[in-house]
């Protein structure tokens, strides 16, 4: 009898090893984006490197796409960044791009309200477009 | 006390129930595997349910659709945002103010009462948020022109295919990455970029981004080849 115990018992701690191989398979299967050893975290950043720069277009001033401005003021400054090279327009007029993708245009802004797009394009014929809600009003 | 000796096949059954047992915990750790590697997809749902923002102490602006018009004598309507969602506004009234040059576009127009919205008008509304911060109070509603694809500022990239001149000015033909063309009118008006290149330098074969608006082009950067 204690020699049947006894088997099924290394029966059992059979069991508790491959529990164990099994949980840390699936430890391995869903590991985050912040797991440090994730393969998917490693390889991401080296295909990124022969991927073409993506375009982008960031505001800086101003932060917010819903802007209040006194009724003295007849023109928005709009800065901001975008990939060096690409083309933007305020409202349809072209702004200024630097060397490193910062940029300033102008666009001319009516009492009430104005919705003003902010298109940046790449060479490659891509679009990013940014919506500003500017209320010109006392 | 007697021990029973097992046989060979008694060890092997004895085995056997151990390991039938290691295949019920695993089949059960499998099971609580695959269950628990469904809830990321739980929660992601439930986070992209609640992409919408509260509305902030700070929030003293709102742009949106009108969702449903307002009765005759409401004061309050709901305006459907991308930021915060459904938001209840109420608006008591206000005396608009006189509007000045719309610079030859489309004017937005300033409401004095919630009874004039319609539902689908796109409004900016300034106030701010409600004390209990579940609505906004209005204390300006401005009614923005309807959409209009024509005057939406766009940029064209792509390659002039024919460039053509006349008592109105220049229209080029621009043969787009998509294989489509467009055509688009250059005035005097029209800055060409880099500084120094003029229309003369617009010629069959050059690639270039056009920024267009109603049809017209503000602008042309000769892109470097």
């Amino acid at each position: 009898m204690r020699l049947k115990i006894g088997s099924a018992l290394i029966g059992m701690a059979l069991a508790v090893s491959m529990t164990a191989v099994a949980l840390a398979q699936a430890d391995d299967d869903t590991a985050g984006p912040d797991d440090p050893v994730s393969t998917d975290t490693v390889a991401a950043p080296v295909a990124n490197q022969s991927a073409p720069p993506m375009l982008f277009l960031q505001l800086v001033d101003p932060t917010e796409e819903d802007v209040e401005v006194p009724l003295g003021t007849a023109q928005l400054t709009v800065r901001g960044i975008t990939l060096p090279g690409a083309v933007v327009s305020v409202d349809g007029n072209l702004a200024d791009v630097d060397d490193q993708g910062g940029f300033v245009g102008l666009s001319p802004i009516d009492q009430g309200a104005n919705e003003i797009e902010v298109v940046a394009s790449d060479g490659q014929g891509n679009q990013v477009t940014t919506t500003l809600f500017v209320v010109r009003s006392d | 006390m007697r021990h029973k000796q097992l046989t060979i096949s008694g060890r092997l059954r004895a085995a056997f129930i151990g390991g039938a047992a290691s295949l019920v915990l695993v089949g059960t750790t499998i099971a609580g595997t695959a269950l628990a590697a469904d809830q990321p997809t739980t929660t992601a749902t439930t986070a992209a349910a609640q992409t919408a923002e509260a509305l902030g102490l700070h929030t003293h602006q709102l742009h949106g659709i009108v969702k449903t018009a307002p009765s005759a004598g409401a004061t309050t309507f709901t305006l459907t945002t991308v930021r915060y969602g459904d938001v209840t506004v109420s608006f008591a009234g206000s005396t608009p103010k006189g509007r000045a040059h719309a610079h030859g576009k489309a004017r937005s127009s300033e409401l004095a009462k919630a009874a004039e919205l319609k539902a689908g008008d796109r409004v900016v509304v300034l106030g701010r948020t409600s004390a209990d911060g579940k609505s906004f109070v209005a204390r300006r509603v401005h009614v923005l022109p309807a959409k209009d694809a024509a005057g939406k500022a766009t940029h064209l990239v792509g390659t002039i295919s024919s460039v053509a001149t006349g008592s109105a000015g220049t229209t080029l033909t621009i043969k787009l990455a998509d294989g489509t063309t467009q055509s688009v009118s250059v005035s005097s008006e029209t800055k060409i970029r880099p500084v120094g290149k003029s229309v003369a330098d617009l010629s069959v074969g050059t690639r270039v981004t056009v920024v267009s608006k109603n049809g017209t082009a503000t602008s042309v950067v000769v892109i470097p080849t």
